[in-house]
């Protein structure tokens, strides 16, 4: 009987291996609905825009010479870092918008669904992901009026080349940015327990990750622990990465900064993905 | 069919104790012994180092189904099995202590259940153990035939839940967020549209399709809640305190609702809630738990029979006249209590047939009757003896209370 009954079973569980892991279209209800709010919320997207302009706008006038940046004007060498900034900020929120969710109760509405929770963390990273690239594109276009000038990369074979494949380049880095940080926030969001915690992982996470990634400043000449923490902060690779294709200079081989962010995005949606499943509402 | 034999293992594994090791194994385990429970086999005494399941299959109806004892009629999943929810032995610990303990029922198809209790209780908690959103310390909870960890989205797929807090999307308007809700279920373009229509006119919010629902009240937001659990046809309904701060009008109304869906599609009902007259307007069967634990499930009136007590006060004119008729009434055999307050006499227990012979007691006692008050047993009197009278503490955090602050803030505007 124990023998049948087993058996009974195991055929059971073959079937419901079958229930798809991924689910597009809950996937893109996911993603619609995130657009749809960050759309209704202009104020919110205003709001996270501020600071972001605000570093560019005054940052910008500094008297910095062009020799201590890598030999770049300052505006050129800052822009990239600010719009690595915007999608740090605007992706951690993203993630961390679980939080919101589980104080409103919405999130109870989704774990009720009868969706695998890995669909539900790709919709986050869907919807996140559009709305932080959207916000990183706004801040880029910003940035021209300020003075920024795309130089596009450095080895093509005419201007025209440079620019447009720099800035294809650019926006694929963005992307890479944006899900290292949407699955770092997931991750928080899951473990904290209500918004209490968010101003704490604002102030000791987020904003050392922005100063270490070498957004508003060279690091070359910091302490020698200063850099190694530098090289272990995911937006250290992604800044240089936009440096790079946006206007040529850069610190690390473009494919050193792709597969450093290729991992730190896979590690950090793994991790989310394993922390989310986790949670109970 | 005789005795099925399971091993050690197994048993411990659904919260007989002991603990499995192997993870992989522990659901498929798991769903064997519900399977075996769900076909009627009852868990007895061990025999060395195996557990004996005394197996007695339960009546299948072929054909017509007889009816079934309070309400509810037979139902045969695909897997030819009865009950549409079975709890054995469900416990949820919490930081080591038990918020539900070791909790056994079963509710059947088309049923409108209830579970009655102070608050922190553990209603809430049972709930969403077999709504799948918590997942159970021990012991084995099937829905619609399906384990609720192992099979959780086949169960959610079958099951619609009204929770106690609003869980709607506020930022979105009334259509999106039944849109959103019936995306998630895989409903197709033309199903979502036409069960979208369906739900609206059936809560009455038809006229609110385009309005965000920020800018609802109270009794519209838990109106589109209960819509939208409603939306992908569910086989189950879990209702979490629908009515919780809510106006005696939209009560009504919500009850109405509650019931007409229960009698038109045939949906089964659970529904938690510390309002007694909720309880008994709507549940054909309630189940009052106390501590995590559930102390009495019957229909209503089996419920206040067994617990509750009627009460009869006689009004005499003075207080010596009262005093002598209460120790003469305290010497019949139904009187379960007798107490006297000034001119009054209460007595406990008896029923309405009781009277007459109570009221002749007092003209052959010589005692003048001025007036008389009979109570029937309610479900309080019978909730009251059940779980005491002391005060219970709202759990909640400042958490909670900020939440429930903001929630509050919404509903007036």
């Amino acid at each position: 009987m124990r023998a049948r009954s087993s058996d009974k079973v195991g055929k059971r569980t073959q079937v419901k291996m079958k229930v798809r892991v991924l689910n597009p279209a809950a996937i893109y209800t996911l993603w619609l609905r995130e657009t749809i709010r960050f759309f209704r919320l202009r104020s919110r997207v205003l709001g996270s825009l501020g600071m972001p302009l605000f570093f560019l706008a005054f940052l910008a006038f500094l008297p910095v010479e062009a020799s201590s940046v890598h030999g770049l004007r300052y505006i050129d060498f800052l822009a990239p870092g600010i719009v690595g900034m915007t999608l740090l900020f605007s992706s951690m929120f993203a993630g961390l918008s679980v939080l919101w969710d589980k104080e409103f109760g919405f999130l109870r509405e989704i774990m009720v669904a009868p969706v695998s929770r890995v669909s539900i963390i790709l919709g986050r990273i869907a919807g996140g992901m559009t709305t932080s690239l959207f916000q990183g594109v706004l801040m880029l276009l910003a940035a021209f009026p300020m003075g920024f000038r795309v130089e596009g990369l450095n080895e093509a074979a005419s201007p025209a080349v440079a620019v447009l494949g720099g800035v294809l380049l650019a926006v694929f880095f963005m992307m890479l940015i944006s899900v290292t940080f949407i699955g770092m926030g997931v991750a928080l969001a899951s473990k904290l327990k209500d918004m209490s915690g968010y101003s704490l992982v604002m102030n000791f996470l987020v904003f050392p990750i922005f100063f270490l990634s070498g957004a508003l400043f060279p690091l070359d000449g910091f302490p020698h622990w200063v850099r190694t923490l530098a090289y272990a902060d995911p937006l250290t690779y992604g800044v240089d990465a936009l440096r790079k294709c946006l206007v040529g200079v850069g610190e690390f081989p473009l494919l050193l900064d792709f597969a450093a962010l290729v991992l730190s995005s896979i590690a950090m949606v793994w991790l989310g993905a394993y922390l989310f499943e986790k949670t109970e509402v | 069919m005789g005795e099925k034999f399971l091993s050690r293992k197994i048993i411990q594994d659904c919260g007989y104790q002991i603990n499995a090791d192997v993870n992989g194994a522990k659901n498929i385990l798991r769903r064997a012994v519900g399977y075996m429970l769900m076909a009627g086999a009852v868990v007895t005494q061990p025999e060395g180092e195996r557990f004996v399941l005394n197996h007695t299959p339960q009546p299948r109806a072929s054909g017509g189904c007889p009816p079934m004892e309070g309400g509810g009629h037979w139902h045969e999943d695909k897997m030819g099995f009865v009950d549409t929810i079975i709890a054995e032995r469900l416990t949820k610990c919490f930081n080591g202590l038990k918020a539900v303990d070791s909790v056994t029922f079963r509710i059947k198809s088309g049923e409108i259940f209830g579970l009655l209790g102070p608050n922190g209780a553990g209603k809430t908690t049972l709930l969403k153990m077999l709504a799948t959103l918590l997942k159970p310390t021990a012991g084995v909870a099937r829905v619609c035939g399906y384990d609720v960890v192992g099979e959780a989205d086949e169960v959610r797929r079958r099951i619609g839940i009204v929770f106690q807090e609003p869980t709607l999307d506020n930022k979105l308007t009334a259509f999106e967020n039944l849109d959103f809700h019936a995306r998630m279920y895989g409903m197709d373009k033309e199903t979502r549209r036409r069960r979208i229509k369906d739900v609206l006119k059936l809560v009455g919010l038809e006229g609110k399709v385009n309005v965000l629902v920020e800018n609802f009240s109270g009794g519209m937001q838990r109106r589109l809640e209960i819509a939208r659990g409603l939306l992908h046809s569910p086989e189950v309904l879990f209702l979490d305190e629908p009515t919780l701060g809510l106006d005696v009008q939209t009560r009504r109304g919500i009850w109405e609702h509650i019931k007409r869906r229960n009698e038109e599609e045939d949906v089964t009902i659970v529904v938690t809630t510390h309002y007694m007259e909720e309880a008994e307007f709507l549940c054909d069967r309630i189940a009052i738990i106390d501590s995590g634990k559930i102390i009495a499930a019957d229909t209503p009136e089996k419920l206040k029979n067994s617990y509750g007590s009627a009460s009869l006060s006689i009004t005499v004119a003075s207080q010596s006249d009262a005093e002598r008729l209460a120790a003469r009434l305290s010497a019949f055999g139904f009187v379960e209590g007798v107490s006297v307050r000034n001119n009054v006499v209460d007595v406990r227990g008896g029923g309405e047939a009781s009277v007459p012979r109570l009221v002749l007691a007092a003209f052959e006692a010589g005692v003048e009757v001025k007036a008389l008050n009979f109570r029937e047993s309610t479900l309080e009197d019978a909730f009251l003896r059940l779980t005491g009278r002391e005060i219970r503490d709202e759990e909640g955090s400042f958490n909670d209370f900020i939440r429930r602050a903001h929630v509050l803030w919404h509903r007036r505007r």
